[in-house]
């Protein structure tokens, strides 16, 4: 138990310690000063993927992975853009509307039949992008509110923009709510022992069905802020959003076993993510060098918390205590 | 306990935010550069938003592009990216750094519309190379632009002129396109779709999307190989060669015959030195140019003019030409550098 708090908090704080590090030291590489710019972009980065981030790092601190999100990230976006052309928040509540339809019925399905996540969410995912398919015949469509897509993307305070404002409220949100009350104690219960949780008394299928429908919410969210600031909505994001989502909540101290996390850790994963992509549009670094830093700061956070790496410093320390007389 | 660590957490990011905000207090801008043409090319500085050199034809394009210029005292700052997502930040990026010119290959042209308008805002020149702009940025733009539409009928006139010369009456074909998003793509099947329209006896039957990836060309055309059979396909276009190969591959590893009196007939497009060698043994009835090289050189030929104050014209199109077996002599060279 112990361990897990330990890695819940250490992973996410030597990644974010990392990578501000390297980012306040590029300019010793690119013999440039960083600007606010610099800042905005990183935190614009930080907004595409943050809620994407949130809602993966969720399910798994309950033992769960939805690999859906990114199909109701590119559903999300793509019924915003279709029904947010007069009104964006129109467009925005009925995408968010559908994102969390969509997750009840996932999380319905897999808490009350028993049927493990990743099938379940994989069909999801399969069908959704069918259905941004269908939506769009397979073609880009195009946000015709401008209006909307100049608000997403001004700039607040320097550094800040609605969108990354509303994805930082996102994360203190949860925060506040898995904090303040017992369901942060409550997931990390389901994720660590499920069977345990169910004889302490969690309503373990309620709050099944509750993250899968909170976890389809944020990804629509993040879908539909992500085509209102790029005035178009792409029927087939890839896989990559959901892979960059997926190691910003590891870097988060979030674990594929459950049982650990914290909104606070997941914040910093994806905020570690966001610069350390910052990084490399500010060093002009080869494009893929983004992938190599996301799998070089992984390993570095999993090595400094390895049992191995612990055990091996415990002994050490042990060898070198002096004797108590 | 739990709520201290929640405060301990909260206060380790903001220490850290406190710590960006304050090295981030060098300026609101680099200041680098100017903004106009002319005065030469020394000291000038291109910020390069390109295609990855994932990319087949991104890569060739890329090296070319920074071969040719590289003497001439331009520096190149390299925020080329196979994503849409990254490539929208990095162009923000780029403006925001104030270059003497953005040069940019977009992958999603609607998605750029707000960054190069903040570009024209910002005095930074934008060069669009390959695909058109959306129209809503056409005139804020300088472009060296494939001429896709042509691109996409020369690969139809090879599909018909293919399936003719087997004398066949009616057949089926199957299209695996680029990244369908963008407009070089639309362009090219605007013009695929006109001269196709002129012979009703051939019909396309699949048109799918591989992102311009040879892998996912490949596993795409197994499975229409694996749905359709042999009998049910009977032309093939792959929007570049490197599309093209796999479909090749895949139809020999579903037992059907390529290329001769009877075989698929397949074409390409964007033609490789692959290319040229399946058209010489029958494997690939044509292509058509686009080839990188050619248009990375003509980019830096209009980046150097553009710097040296001669006026070059706002567009200019890249001359395509259509590669078959006949023809393939004259365009090898041409074609054999990538």
């Amino acid at each position: 138990m112990r361990a897990a708090i330990r890695q819940e908090r250490l992973v996410p704080a030597a990644a974010l310690l990392l990578v501000v590090v390297a980012f306040v030291l590029t300019p010793l590489g690119t013999g440039s000063p960083l600007t606010t710019f610099d800042v905005y972009n990183a935190l614009q980065g930080f907004a595409q993927i943050g809620l994407l981030a949130l809602a993966v790092g969720l399910t798994m601190i309950a033992g769960e992975f939805d690999l859906s999100v990114v199909g109701t990230y590119a559903v999300g976006g793509m019924i915003a853009v279709q029904a947010g052309q007069s009104s964006a928040v129109l467009g925005l509540l009925v995408a968010v509307a559908v994102g969390a339809a969509v997750g009840a019925v996932q999380g319905a399905l897999i808490a009350w039949l028993r049927v493990p996540s990743v099938p379940v969410t994989l069909a999801a995912y399969i069908a959704l992008l069918g259905l941004a398919y269908a939506i769009s015949g397979g073609l880009s469509v195009t946000f015709t509110n401008r209006d909307a897509t100049l608000w997403v993307d001004q700039t607040v305070a320097g550094v800040f923009s609605p969108r990354s404002l509303l994805t930082l409220a996102a994360f203190v949100l949860v925060a506040v709510v898995l904090g303040g009350t017992r369901l942060g104690a409550e997931l990390r219960a389901i994720g660590g022992d499920r069977r345990a949780s169910r004889v302490a008394g969690v309503r373990v299928e309620r709050k099944l069905v509750l993250l899968f429908t909170t976890s389809g919410t944020l990804a629509a969210l993040g879908g539909a802020l992500l085509s209102f600031s790029f005035a178009s909505a792409n029927p087939d994001p890839g896989l990559r959003p959901l892979l960059i989502a997926a190691v910003a909540a590891l870097l988060g101290g979030a674990s594929l076993a459950g049982g650990r996390g914290t909104a606070t850790g997941l914040l910093a994963g994806a905020l570690s993510v966001a610069l350390l992509a910052q990084i490399v549009a500010v060093a002009y670094l080869p494009d893929y060098s983004t992938q190599l830093f996301y799998a070089a700061l992984l390993a570095v956070v999993v090595a400094i918390d390895s049992p191995g790496l612990r055990r091996a410093l415990e002994r050490v320390r042990a060898r070198t205590r002096p004797v108590e007389a | 306990m739990m709520r201290t660590r929640s405060l301990r957490a909260g206060l380790l990011i903001g220490a850290l935010s406190t710590a960006l905000a304050a090295s981030a207090c060098g300026g609101g801008s680099s200041g680098a550069g100017t903004a106009a043409g002319g005065g030469g090319t020394q000291g000038k500085t291109i910020a390069f938003v390109g295609y990855g050199d994932a990319s087949p034809w991104g890569a060739a394009y890329n090296k070319t592009f920074k071969a040719e210029l590289a003497s001439s005292g331009v520096k190149i700052n390299d925020l080329t990216s196979m994503d849409a997502g990254t490539q929208v930040q990095n162009f923000n990026q780029a403006v925001s750094q104030k270059p003497s010119l953005i040069v940019a290959a977009l992958w999603d042209t609607t998605a750029t519309v707000v960054p190069i308008q903040k570009a024209k805002q910002a005095g930074v020149p934008v060069l669009i190379v390959d695909g058109r702009p959306d129209p809503a940025v056409q005139d804020d733009v300088m472009s060296v632009l494939s001429d896709n539409v042509k691109l996409g009928e020369f690969a139809a006139q090879n599909i018909v002129e293919g399936l003719k010369a087997q004398g066949r009456e009616s057949g089926k074909v199957i299209v695996l396109s680029g990244t369908k998003a963008m407009l070089v793509t639309q362009d090219r099947m605007s013009g695929f779709g006109k001269v196709m329209a002129t012979a009703a006896q051939y019909q396309v039957i699949e048109d799918q999307d591989t992102n311009w990836d040879p892998t996912a060309s490949g596993k795409v055309a197994q499975q229409l190989f694996a749905k359709h059979g042999c009998d049910g396909i009977q032309a093939a276009y792959g929007m570049a060669d490197y599309m093209a190969l796999p479909i090749v591959q895949a139809a020999k590893q579903a037992g059907c015959r390529v290329g001769g009196t009877d075989g698929l007939v397949v074409t390409g497009g964007n033609c490789f030195k692959a290319g040229i060698a399946a058209i010489k043994t029958g494997e690939m009835y044509g292509t058509a140019t686009e080839d990188p090289v050619t248009i990375a050189k003509q980019t830096a030929s209009y980046v150097t003019r553009y710097f040296k104050g001669e006026n070059p014209p706002k567009s200019e199109l890249v001359k395509e030409d259509r590669v078959t077996k006949a023809t393939v002599a004259q365009f090898e060279e041409q074609c054999s550098q990538a």
